[in-house]
């Protein structure tokens, strides 16, 4: 193996073939690491419950299509109140999300976490960011674009505070940590991924004002929120402004009273043919629906709305009593359970989150899309104690109040549809481009739409005309389980015993054992 | 392989029947424990954020995980040598490799059993009525053990190299402590050599990354941190941590061929 020879050339032949066998066996290790951190080769798998090391689809989405680089800031100073630790575990989540982020983004995110005891570095940072005052958040920035700021209280995540009285002590807790939908959000709105899509509002029919702010059934909130997330709203009257423009990436028609003209409705089919996208929701009283031909439209699309109401019965939080009368019965929460699985609603089911609905008519599904090959689905249901309240045309009101000779009771009435299908009329698409899938979203309901419920329904919204312009990467994403696993004060003795003296003193008596034995002229230490 | 285990057995054995070990194991379980009581109250409760400090999110992990190998592996081959048992075992029916195996097992199963009192913790905070996130606990211990068997590989390296057990236990800790600081220390120096070249010679910022990048790539805590102490299984890192304490196994069989015929 070795040479006999003990003379300068064999010292240095045995030395050189230390070297290269100590050579390639570290090439060969840099070589397995290397094609071991390869992506195809790679696997990680995210151990924890709550899946705090995975992100969510719309997030790779997001971070995928980064056109340039953003920076995130981090700025974080504890400060004495009654959440002091639990913003810290926030903090703390919050930047182990941004790594992941930044890993995923490859060199299109930059985290920067600011030390703000640096009072020097902190003043010219604050300076280049144009910061004001100091507030623990996250500011995150592209050259050219308004910087997005994000409050640690409120943006990152919510707090309860408890109840910091002796006698009903309730500690405080996170209620639900937002960081990634947050962070996601303030992503797109520096980078404006996919420019800005244009969306009309149908005007001069006795529709909801989309510009109005006045009123509680106006559309100003939202808006103020689709033009905060990228879009730009406005109205278009058919009569006034002439046939729909082609830069339209979806109209609305929300809660039309008069009549929609011929040419008009003839417009809108046409528009949907090309794979045009269209969200349409009848007024809320029966007599318009009829009059505004909302549904005649729906029955082109293979949809029926009732003339009656969903109503629901409602409890009395005061004496938990469910009551089946008063006008209190066509407003209620559409609880998760009640939503289906179709993207529009299925991250604000996974997130636990209800939204609000008022005065609602029933959306049937009569038949699937028949121009070619689509299908059309429910969003959302009623309660299942739920019917449908008939217009009383003498009265000419609804009397919110269930009728068993004449009413359907207790079923769960669905109050939405979503469809989407290539249509037949789509056949005048140049060469070698696909034809553009259509997409419409019934609502049962007009009053979801307004000012007066739209804090409760902005994630809806938001989905809703993110779903219909083909950005289902903007969609909501879920709200994570805060995942804080604490053990109570008072149960932490019965730990401490077990670390501190259980474990140790069991290792002592085995110590202890072990030697006597051994003096004893136990088992003693044998060669091989 | 039989080899292998005959010596694990023996080694393990042995390690048990020493009082160094007992010592060993009482300090650091105390030790162990009286952190993660501290770990509990200075997270007001967080199980989770306890055992992350306990299993790699702390210094006096990092701390034990330099001290504790250099010490067994002193006695593994050093003070064979010391003692002239380790003639007997290399002329003996065993090949070297086994003997390194078996002995490179033996004390890692002795770290092994020190951090699972993490999890014997992570199952008294369960019957108390919390349950741990099981999933990065597990994790954790993975690593630890993972990372514990790349300093026993380093100290085995270092013992085998000198017969005198303290200085092999100096020379081990002072390797693993070099590994673990490595990367930041390199790192500081090299940026202060660059910026003193950066005048004199072209390319030295494209040769400043690549040093960054390997220096990154060696980096032990950045490897632990970014995978088992997040509560992710990344098969890369445990490769890494696989294929590293290979390479020093495998150095340290050559290292007792060395002296076979050096003697």
């Amino acid at each position: 193996m070795i040479g006999a020879g003990t003379g300068r050339g064999a010292r240095f032949g045995i030395t050189l073939q230390v070297v290269l066998t100590v050579g390639l066996a570290v090439v060969a290790v840099v070589l397995v690491n290397w094609l071991a951190g390869r992506p195809g080769v790679r696997l990680r798998v995210d151990l924890t419950e709550a899946g705090r090391n995975t992100l969510s689809d719309p997030a790779l989405e997001v971070l995928g299509q980064l056109p340039e680089e953003v920076t995130v800031d981090i700025f974080y100073r504890p400060e004495p109140s009654p959440i002091t630790g639990l913003e810290a575990d926030v903090m703390t989540r919050t930047y182990q999300l941004l790594l992941l982020m930044s890993e995923e983004a490859r060199e299109k995110l930059e985290v920067r976490n600011n030390d703000v005891s640096d009072r020097e570095s902190f003043a010219e940072r604050a300076q280049e960011l144009n910061l004001r005052g100091f507030e623990n958040c996250l500011i995150v920035h592209r050259d050219g674009a308004l910087p997005q700021v994000i409050p640690l209280v409120g943006g990152l995540a919510r707090f309860d505070i408890g109840n910091p009285s002796r006698d009903n002590f309730k500690p405080p807790r996170v209620t639900s940590f937002d960081a990634e939908e947050a962070i996601v959000q303030a992503l797109l709105k520096v980078s404006q991924v996919g420019g800005r899509p244009k969306i009309y509002f149908t005007w001069g029919h006795g529709e909801r004002d989309i510009l109005g702010t006045g009123d509680p059934n106006d559309l100003g909130k939202l808006q103020t929120a689709l033009v905060d997330d990228g879009f730009e709203a406005t109205r278009w009257s058919f009569i006034e402004d002439g046939p729909f423009p082609k830069d339209m990436a979806a109209l609305a028609i929300i809660g039309p009273a008069d009549p929609i003209s011929d040419e008009e409705l003839d417009a809108i089919k046409e528009y949907v043919d090309q794979g045009g996208r269209l969200v349409l929701s009848p007024h809320p009283m029966a007599p318009q629906i009829e009059r505004s031909r909302v549904r005649e439209l729906l029955e082109h699309y293979g949809m029926e709305v009732s003339s009656g109401m969903v109503c629901q019965p409602f409890f009395v939080p005061e004496t938990g009593q469910m009551r089946w009368t008063s006008n209190q019965v066509a407003k209620y929460l559409i609880a998760p359970q009640n939503m289906d699985g179709h993207p529009i609603v299925d991250p604000i089911r996974r997130g636990d989150r209800s939204f609000v609905v008022s005065g609602a008519h029933q959306i049937r599904r009569t038949r699937q899309p028949i121009q070619g090959q689509g299908q059309t689905a429910p969003l959302f249901r009623s309660f299942a104690r739920a019917w449908i309240d008939g217009y009383d045309r003498g009265a000419k009101r609804y009397d919110w109040t269930p009728d068993e000779n004449v009413e359907t009771i207790g079923q769960r009435f669905e109050l939405a549809q979503a469809s989407q299908f290539v249509p037949a009329g789509a056949e005048n698409v140049p060469e070698g481009e696909q034809r553009r899938e259509a997409r419409i979203v019934a609502m049962g309901t007009t009053d979801a739409f307004c000012d007066a419920n739209f804090d409760y329904n902005a994630d809806l919204l938001r989905n809703l005309f993110n779903w219909l312009t083909d950005r289902e990467y903007r969609l909501s994403i879920s709200t994570r389980n805060p995942d804080l696993r604490r053990i109570p004060p008072e149960r932490v003795p019965s730990v401490a015993q077990l670390a501190l003296w259980l474990l140790p003193g069991l290792c002592l008596l085995l110590g202890i054992v072990t030697a006597y034995a051994r003096s004893r002229g136990g088992p003693r230490r044998q060669p091989a | 392989m039989r080899g292998a285990v005959t010596i694990f057995r023996r080694e393990f054995a042995g390690l048990f029947l020493s009082p160094l070990a007992w010592i060993l194991l009482l300090v650091s379980l105390f030790v162990n424990g009286f952190f993660f009581v501290q770990y509990l109250g200075i997270y007001r409760g967080d199980v989770t954020g306890a055992l992350r400090a306990s299993l790699g999110g702390s210094w006096p992990f990092w701390f034990f995980l330099v001290l504790l190998p250099p010490l067994l592996a002193m006695r593994l081959v050093s003070e064979e040598a010391r003692n002239g048992t380790l003639e007997f075992l290399l002329t003996g029916p065993v090949g070297d490799a086994s003997v390194v195996v078996g002995k490179f097992l033996a004390a890692l199963a002795f770290l092994a059993i020190l951090w699972l009192s993490v999890l014997v913790y992570a199952l008294r905070v369960q019957t108390v009525g919390t349950p741990p996130d099981w999933g990065p606990a597990l994790g954790g211990y993975l690593g630890a053990v993972l990372a514990s068997g790349l300093f026993v590989a380093i100290g085995l390296l270092v013992s085998s190299l000198t017969n005198t057990p303290l200085l092999a236990a100096f020379l081990a800790f002072m390797a693993c402590l070099g590994w673990l600081i490595l990367p930041i220390v390199g790192a500081n120096a090299f940026q202060s050599i660059a910026a003193l070249l950066a005048d004199y010679a072209g390319g030295v910022e494209v040769a400043h990354a690549w040093v960054l990048g390997a220096l990154n790539k060696m980096d032990v805590l950045h490897h632990f941190q970014s995978s088992f102490l997040l509560g992710v299984f990344d098969t890369s890192e445990v490769v890494f941590f696989l294929t590293w304490t290979a390479l020093f196994l495998f150095l340290t069989v050559r290292s007792l061929e060395a002296r076979r015929w050096r003697a």
